[in-house]
């Protein structure tokens, strides 16, 4: 067990929380990019912030408590789970064994309370928002468990702090092609999880396509600015573990391999507009295929973990 | 061990009390129910020593009269050890709380004696269960626990759909009985003995230990409801009075891993049984989920659940095995504790979902979702408990399910890692059904949070219904503040797992504690830690959304409608439709009928289209098995045709058969 009483190990949590909003920035410049627009200034998601927080807000008849929790337990959920998650060679401030599944769990607890906020309202489309959201993520769960058991296995640690480290050591020399098939399923896990093309469009103007836009139609004022930073901030949290693969961390000094989370953590957002402007979202029957594609892709790293390690 | 016989025998002479008053239905139950509540608090004064680490107590009934030296091979006792006392307390538990919801939701008419008198056997002759040492009266508590239930379950024979129900569960309870009894003759026959607690050893090689194993865990299996011996509790469950599923499916459920866990200490356990067991579990877990997502019949949804939870404990035993026969003694006593912890955790919130279902049937008069709605207005309390027990089912943290199914995956990864090919298998096979599983309960227990407790009501009674009496509020409040606080006491209540755990490997219990202590130190601590940052973060954000409104415009409308406000209940999404994707992926596991027609010509008068989902082990499996049972015992239907002088002659023909056998 470990709970960290010095500052350093929160040094990664404060950078989330400053940086995330960020990150939306970036994706929406390259989208705009690709378009042959200028895009909004990088400063607009925390200009949004500030005005949403500043407004009051309207509610529904229908709704009870359930929905004015829904966003303080979805932002609780997000940066509680930041605190599980090293960067770098930082250890995180809670690292112990399991704390993956913990990981895993906490966003489950924030999908949750969205959808039960959504299921609040009684509006057909939130219900049906709410429904696409439980139903691809229970396909992503067994997924990402996969994901992490083949680190797991490969590092031989049961422990986010543990695994990360030594990924980027050792790991990139013998297990090449386990790494790259591992970090492919898990950016369809982060793409499906923080609701982007090709699973689910936030831009979107019709109600009936959407899957997380939709579930917070209701959400005005302050509720609305924690929903958006949760956003933010699952695209940061969930980002670095795809990040924390390739960055080869005891390798480089420690300000080094912060720098090279950072531009990794970009780099990714710059992939994800990529990917944006790109491609077309799937049909909603399609996308089930998808996730069990990056099942398939998951379960082969595992063979090849079974291969190295006898 | 005196403590415990009286306990017991106060709640049957309650039971049958209560059966004399029955013209007085309110004293009947106020009888009943203080038996149950006083025998039960003087059975758990008697098991606690067992708990808390004396010697097996045994008790006969040489030392009730003299209070001699028990004779040591005497048939017809008793005997509690620290296993039999943890699964004593959950059964009484769950049936104290379980009672006191009873006295206020049963209603008052002649016939509430009577199933009061069986509620009180019942719960007498569960805990008898887990007391016998000896196998000839474990039986005949299984019976009575059997016998007894099924009267509760038919309670309202008026209606043709409990009566089918009895029927189906009587003959389960039979079929599983059945392969116990060849269980018990086997072991009789190979170990010399029948005693089940203070037992010598477990049975050598030399017994055929795999067939005694498949009889055992088929006949627990059935009591615990493990997939494919599962259909009987889904239609057994929702038809009972709602206390009743809550001690069916809390309690005594939890009877047939009691019986599973004496088999593994009287056998030594093998390889195969580890698969086996992870099988059935992984199978059970994954199946019944997905079959509770698409239910209509709140209850029955929350039955198949039970068939979900109880595949866990079987994967975590299946673990435990692996774990025990490559020695790795550690592992398998995390492993068990993850199970024993999962059978204490589903008693608590498990009950709490079948008391809030019944609470919410006995205010709206339905238990059919796509009637309700709008709930957690009119019933906040009953609400606020559903919900604590859904997330507390969804393994979600700071929950107390979390906690057991963290323990678990912990189990399993660790098996994936450190166990050589091809167990390590086992480990990836349990990490990938808890992940699908718990994901699919999320699903399920949004709809049917979401369908029932939020929105709008969708029919009158739905929106005429109001908040239940105390009587009944009481028990499920304190199962959901047992659900928080096993969540986030579990570091220092693991230790009380240590001796259950010990009896169950057959080692000292101090190597066990140390192994809980250093396991607690190393994950579960921080884990509550987490657990605790978290609601400080939940109530600080709350908090900081609170003053931020204060001073601000907060104004009410209705809900956004895109552009189309229709103000009708009927436009809200239902429970089908949340539930038809995912059983549309999952297809080829799970059967449906339908019948479709279509609108045709060129001025189409109304379309129809009706589901049902079924069963697919009694689609594809019981109902074709007992249709040609039936249908071969309908050839030798010519024997009986009534003429009484040829029955008369069969007679006598057998008779004479009999006679030259002998003479011969």
């Amino acid at each position: 067990m470990m709970i960290a009483m010095e500052p350093l190990p929160y040094l990664p949590l404060v950078l989330a929380l400053l940086g995330a909003p960020m990150l939306r920035s970036v994706i929406n410049r390259t989208k705009a990019w690709f378009a042959g627009r200028r895009g909004p200034p990088l400063l607009q998601p925390y200009r949004d912030l500030r005005k949403l927080l500043s407004k009051g807000a309207v509610y529904s008849r229908t709704t009870t408590w359930m929905f004015r929790m829904g966003p303080a337990v979805g932002l609780s959920t997000v940066i509680v789970a930041a605190l599980l998650v090293p960067m770098a060679t930082i250890a995180a401030p809670f690292a112990f064994v399991g704390d993956l599944f913990l990981f895993g769990y906490l966003l489950a607890l924030g999908r949750l309370f969205t959808v039960l906020a959504a299921l609040d309202t009684g509006s057909p489309f939130e219900g049906m928002g709410a429904n696409r959201e439980v139903y691809f993520s229970a396909l992503t769960e067994p997924v990402l468990l996969l994901c992490l058991a083949t680190l797991a296995r490969q590092t031989d640690s049961l422990s986010l702090s543990r695994i990360y480290p030594a990924v980027g050591v050792f790991s990139w020399s013998d297990a090449t092609p386990l790494l790259v098939l591992v970090a492919a399923a898990m950016l369809i896990v982060f793409l499906t999880e923080n609701a982007r093309i090709p699973v689910d469009d936030p831009t979107t103007h019709l109600e009936l396509t959407m899957i997380h836009e939709v579930m917070v139609l209701d959400h005005g004022g302050p509720d609305l600015a924690f929903i958006e930073y949760t956003v933010a901030l699952k695209l940061w949290v969930v980002g670095q573990l795809i990040v924390g693969i390739f960055v080869p961390a005891t390798q480089l000094t420690l300000w080094g391999a912060m720098l090279a989370d950072v531009v990794g953590l970009f780099v990714l957002a710059v992939l994800v507009g990529v990917v944006e402007s790109t491609m077309a979202r799937l049909r909603m029957p399609n996308v089930p295929q998808l996730l069990l594609g990056a099942g398939a892709l998951a379960a082969m790293a595992w063979l090849l973990v079974l291969q190295v390690g006898s | 061990m005196i403590l415990l016989v009286s306990g017991l025998v106060v709640m049957v002479l309650a039971g049958v009390a209560a059966l004399g008053c029955r013209r007085i239905p309110r004293l009947a139950g106020t009888i009943a129910v203080s038996g149950v509540l006083s025998g039960s608090a003087l059975a758990l004064m008697g098991a606690f020593g067992a708990l808390t680490g004396r010697a097996p107590a045994r008790f006969t009934l040489s030392t009730a009269i003299a209070s001699a030296n028990a004779l040591a091979n005497d048939s017809g006792a008793l005997a509690i050890d620290a296993l039999g006392a943890f699964f004593l307390l959950v059964v009484l538990v769950v049936s104290s709380l379980a009672a006191i919801y009873g006295l206020g939701y049963l209603e008052r008419n002649t016939r509430t004696g009577a199933s009061w008198f069986f509620f009180n056997v019942l719960v007498a002759s569960m805990a008898f269960v887990v007391v016998a040492d000896d196998g000839f009266l474990f039986l005949i508590a299984w019976e009575l626990a059997a016998l007894s239930s099924y009267f509760l379950v038919v309670q309202h024979d008026e209606r043709a759909e409990v009566r089918r129900a009895g029927w189906v569960y009587l003959v389960a309870a039979h079929v599983g009985a059945a392969f116990l009894v060849v269980f018990f003759v086997l072991l009789g026959q190979h170990a010399g003995s029948l005693r089940l607690v203070s037992l010598a050893g477990p049975l050598s090689n030399a017994a055929p230990l795999h067939v005694m194993f498949v009889c055992a865990l088929i006949g627990f299996g059935t009591k615990a409801g493990l997939v494919p011996l599962h259909p009987w509790l889904v239609e057994a469950y929702p038809v009972a009075p709602s206390h009743v599923s809550a001690v069916l499916s809390g309690a005594m459920s939890k009877l047939g891993i009691y019986g599973l866990a004496r088999v593994l200490t009287l056998l030594d356990p093998q390889e195969p049984w580890g698969w086996t067991l992870i099988f059935v579990g992984s199978s059970s877990t994954v199946l019944a989920i997905l079959l509770a997502l698409p239910q209509r019949d709140l209850k029955r949804s929350i039955a198949y659940s039970s068939a979900e939870n109880l595949g866990i404990v079987a994967m975590a035993m299946g673990l435990g095995v692996f774990a025990l026969t490559r020695g790795n003694q550690g592992l398998a006593v995390v492993a068990l504790a993850g199970g024993l912890l999962h059978v204490a955790n589903h008693a608590v919130f498990k009950t709490l979902l079948f008391l809030a279902a019944g609470a919410l049937q006995k205010a709206t008069g339905t238990l059919d979702i796509e009637r309700l709605g709008g709930l957690l207005r009119r019933m906040p309390i009953t609400g606020a408990v559903f919900l604590v027990g859904a997330l507390a089912i969804c393994a979600l943290p700071p929950f107390n399910g979390f906690a057991s199914e963290f323990i678990l995956l912990v189990t399993a990864f660790d098996t994936a890692i450190s166990i050589p090919f091809p167990v390590d298998l086992s480990g990836l096979i349990v990490v990938l059904a808890l992940g699908l599983a718990s994901g699919l309960a999320l699903a399920c227990f949004a709809r049917l949070v979401g369908i029932v407790w939020l929105g709008e009501p969708r029919s009158d009674s739905a929106s005429a219904a109001c908040e239940v009496g105390f009587l009944m509020q009481a028990p499920m409040i304190v199962l959901a503040i047992a659900c928080l606080a096993i969540g986030l006491g579990v570091p220092w209540m693991l230790s009380g797992l240590e001796r259950p755990i010990a009896v169950l490997m057959n080692t000292s219990s101090d190597m066990v504690g140390g192994v809980l202590k250093r396991f607690s130190a190393a994950s579960l601590r921080t884990v509550v830690s987490v657990g605790a940052v978290l609601f400080g973060t939940i109530v600080a954000l709350a908090v900081v959304r609170k003053l931020m409104l204060r001073d601000r415009e907060v104004s009410q409308h209705v809900t956004w409608g895109c552009g189309y406000t229709a103000t009708s209940s009927r436009i809200q999404y239902t429970g089908s439709s949340f539930a038809e994707p995912i059983t549309e992926l999952f297809a080829p596991l799970i059967p449906h009928e339908s019948r479709i027609r279509l609108p045709t010509g060129t001025l189409p008068e109304a379309a129809e289209l009706e589901k049902h989902t079924l069963d697919p082990c009694e689609h594809w499996l019981y109902a074709p098995a007992f249709r040609t049972i039936r249908s071969g015992l309908g050839s030798l239907r010519w024997i009986q045709h009534g003429r009484i002088r040829l029955y008369v002659l069969y007679i006598i023909v057998t008779l004479l058969v009999l006679l030259a056998w002998n003479v011969g």
